[in-house]
């Protein structure tokens, strides 16, 4: 039997999903199981079976009719479908992270947010969006712990950073 | 400026040939180019190339490629700074950056790839230089970012710092003992790509010569990938070099062996082909590793891309002073006579 996702290898994973009376089979190869974090430890397992029957689903059925299914989400800039973008592991678009977040998110970012260089000219962005509201949040519960040493180095950082925002 | 990294340069010419980085960025406003229709690459090539012309001109030369003669295309592909699946034609526009020794080309893996080739082992130097150039960039590119991925690419690893390196490697010594599988746990732990290199040329591995490649992981910054990359490689080097070790208990005969057999061969062959010169210059590098020959390791590692035909063309006029039609194995196996066997004047020449 082939892998469902590479559809190359022979698949040596077998896993099957019951949902109420409906339940689907998952075959895969070793390959494409530990690129997807397929691994007993992995806490977010359950999350991340449950994203790629989703994304072989909704490839089978856009396979077996021909016709895409009422719904199957394609990318609104780009045409891609979800089923699609999995396989490849290739978005179309800069859009195509805006429609498949929650996806993406689940099966490759895992709630991590990027904290490289930027374009200079978005750092105030970050700033404002990120960062702050960050430090406030951290300000606010080492004022609750009486963590005053801790706290009184946040408030300096957030001067700061508010007048980085002041300068711009 | 944030990049002003305390360069910890350490040569692993030894081992290292060359390395290779590229930064990855799209713009808003143009799907990535594997879902681009001709209309709208035509349509992206042309705001790129008006964009390009309001760049500052001064420190940066740009060379079109449409105005680039064949020779000095291939040479640029030869010596990593293009994809090796570049079209010529296809895709006709490409810049190239004297300063850096940079190159600037599109509609590949991503929209607008950025890459520089240097033959020392120093990332972080590399990745300023890259860097550098990228901040001017992006003041005329509309870049695809988010504040919460990073720098928006079509493949997941290249989004977020959008950056790749790749070395090329000779590790003679791993090379002859059963150590694969430690690189390869290695590889695997640290999402590292090792595979044997295909020389583009000769459309063949290369013996004994690793390519080593990653990408940043995700939400990785630039300096913690470029933190873990020279760290594996330090790693790399180490087990080389003390694997190296043992070449003492027996092995150098051997090796002093083989290097004559390859100073013979360089003195009796009137031609050499460009995989017969790589056979030798291996040769050569186990004999200097082992301590039994004195040549530079850089001398090595430069041959590497300078015995390719698109070198010798883009310098023949330095070695004969003509136009005559070029005959490749003769000159390299005068070029390695020079070198390997006695005048050595050759060695001034740099790229
Ligand atoms: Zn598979
Ligand atoms: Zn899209």
């Amino acid at each position: 039997m082939k892998c469902d996702i590479c559809k190359k290898n022979d698949a040596v994973i077998h896993i099957k999903q019951t949902r109420g009376n409906q339940t689907s089979d998952l075959n895969l190869c070793a390959e494409c199981a530990a690129e997807r974090g397929i691994d007993q430890k992995n806490p977010q397992l359950e999350k991340v079976l449950d994203t790629i029957f989703r994304a072989v689903g909704s490839m089978k059925e856009t396979v077996s009719s021909g016709e895409a299914p009422a719904q199957t989400v394609y990318c609104p800039r780009c045409g891609i479908s979800l089923g699609q973008l999995m396989k490849k592991e290739t978005a179309g678009c800069p859009q195509c992270y805006v429609t498949f977040e929650k996806e993406l998110n689940d099966s490759f970012f895992h709630d991590k947010i990027y904290k490289g260089r930027i374009p200079e000219a978005m750092e105030i962005c970050r700033i404002a969006v990120q960062e702050l509201p960050d430090l406030e949040i951290r300000l606010k519960s080492a004022v609750e712990n009486e963590n005053y040493a801790e706290a009184q180095r946040l408030k300096t950082e957030i001067e700061h950073k508010k007048e980085a925002l002041r300068q711009e | 400026m944030d990049m002003m990294h305390d360069s910890n340069f350490i040569s692993y010419s030894d081992c290292v040939i060359r390395l290779r980085m590229s930064l990855f960025r799209n713009c808003t406003g143009y799907l990535f180019p594997s879902r681009m229709q001709a209309a709208e690459s035509r349509r992206f090539l042309g705001a790129v190339t008006e964009r390009m012309d309001r760049l500052p001109e001064g420190e940066w030369t740009l060379h079109r490629s449409e105005k680039m003669s064949d020779d000095e295309f291939f040479y640029y592909r030869d010596r990593g700074l293009l994809p090796d699946d570049y079209g010529r034609m296809t895709v006709p526009v490409f810049f190239y950056t004297d300063k850096n020794g940079a190159t600037l080309f599109f509609l590949n893996r991503e929209g607008i790839e950025l890459r520089i080739v240097s033959s020392e082992f120093d990332p972080f130097r590399s990745l300023e230089s890259l860097s550098d150039i990228d901040r001017r960039l992006e003041k005329i590119f509309p870049y695809a970012v988010s504040l919460r991925y990073g720098y928006l690419n079509s493949h997941r690893t290249r989004t977020g710092a959008g950056l790749e390196a790749e070395v090329l490697l000779s590790l003679p010594a791993l090379n002859q003992t059963d150590e694969g599988s430690r690189l390869l746990k290695i590889a695997a732990a640290e999402n590292l790509k090792i595979e044997p290199y295909i020389c583009p040329v000769l459309k063949e591995a290369v013996c004994g010569i690793l390519s080593v490649s990653t990408t940043a992981l995700n939400g990785e910054t630039e300096e913690e990938m470029m933190n873990r990359f020279s760290g594996n490689l330090g790693t790399i080097v180490k087990m080389e070099r003390l694997k190296r070790r043992d070449w003492h208990n027996g092995m150098t005969e051997q090796i002093r062996a083989r290097y004559r057999d390859a100073l013979d061969r360089i003195n009796l062959s009137m031609k050499l082909t460009l995989a017969e010169s790589y056979d030798i210059l291996e040769t050569v590098r186990m004999a200097v590793l082992a301590g039994v020959a004195d040549h530079p390791c850089s001398t090595i590692n430069w041959l590497f891309d300078f015995l390719k035909e698109s070198y010798l063309t883009r310098f023949r006029n330095r070695f004969t002073g003509s136009s005559e039609p070029m005959m490749y194995d003769s000159l390299r196996a005068h070029l390695l006579k020079d070198i390997f066997c006695g005048k050595a004047e050759v060695l001034c020449i740099k790229d």
